[in-house]
């Protein structure tokens, strides 16, 4: 994945309600720095898949698009082991996040999407998604930048909750501390 | 079709890199190999050097770079979700 200048690149996907998919629009084009390699652009829907180690395509959208293999490669699919045709394209994300000179596998792919985005795309950045108020988002961004964790921040959260506690614990103390000196001071007024 | 008759070639390709890669392994282990006529005719360290010299002597669709090494369960691909595959079709 290019980052001239180590620009950081990012994205940001919100859904109406809750999505079981993450999908994102992506454009497949011909490698930028191989003349050679030719064929038209196309924009089709991904879905960002942790479960595919590798970035590919529908063998339905390699044949539209005329491509021709350079390699060949064995893959595990849920349905078995199958040889399959490796194509090198540029990748094009939302927001100009672009990935180049990649190497995609063409596979069987179900009709609603012609792409999935692998773990060789996802791995080079940071990727979350988030749930919040109802609507899914997820985010990426390259280069990793932060790590995510989720159990420091809770931790975080609950020792800051935890001191606001001690806090509000101790100036009640010292308020019923105040009060009873103040009755003692009384009390002792009147014994004298 | 140009198409059908280069996937038809590279699948001859491909077979001879799988019918001889025990003793490609060998002598090339790791390398990226350019295979064209059923002979190896590049090594080279990277897929980009070995794509790049391909293109200079040969036509797109008329050679194959294969990276010489045994396929395992750590360097196959892995597609677990979303991936059919029509039996009819093979």
């Amino acid at each position: 994945m290019k980052s001239p200048s180590n620009q950081q690149f990012a994205f940001t996907t919100t859904f109406n309600g809750i999505s079981n998919k993450i999908l994102s629009l992506l454009v497949v084009s011909p490698p930028k720095d191989i003349p050679d390699i030719q064929f038209e652009k196309k924009a089709v829907k991904a879905i960002w898949d942790t479960g595919a180690t590798h970035t590919c395509i529908s063998t339905k959208l390699a044949n539209s698009l005329h491509l021709t293999p350079i390699s060949k490669r064995e893959t595990k699919t849920a349905n078995g082991d199958r040889l399959a045709d490796v194509y090198l394209v540029d990748l094009l994300l939302p927001n100009n996040v672009q990935v180049n000179n990649i190497q995609v596998t063409g596979v069987e792919l179900l009709d609603e999407v012609d792409a999935l985005v692998g773990m060789d795309i996802i791995s080079n950045g940071d990727f979350a998604i988030s749930n919040f108020e109802g609507r899914t988002a997820f985010s990426f961004r390259t280069p990793s930048v932060s790590k995510t964790d989720f159990v420091k921040k809770i931790e975080k959260k609950n020792i800051e909750k935890q001191n606001r506690m001690s806090k509000q614990d101790k100036r009640m103390k010292r308020k019923q501390a105040g009060i009873s000196r103040k009755k003692n001071r009384k009390k002792n007024k009147r014994n004298k | 079709m140009d198409l059908c008759y280069n996937l038809s070639m590279l699948e001859k390709e491909y077979k001879y890199f799988q019918d001889n890669l025990e003793s490609l392994l060998k002598e090339h282990k790791g390398k990226f190999l350019i295979i064209k006529d059923a002979s190896v005719q590049g090594i080279f360290n990277t897929y980009n050097e070995a794509l790049a010299n391909a293109l200079t002597k040969y036509k797109l669709g008329q050679f194959l770079i294969q990276e010489c090494i045994k396929e395992s369960l750590s360097t196959a691909h892995f597609f677990n979700s979303n991936v059919i595959v029509n039996e009819k079709s093979i």
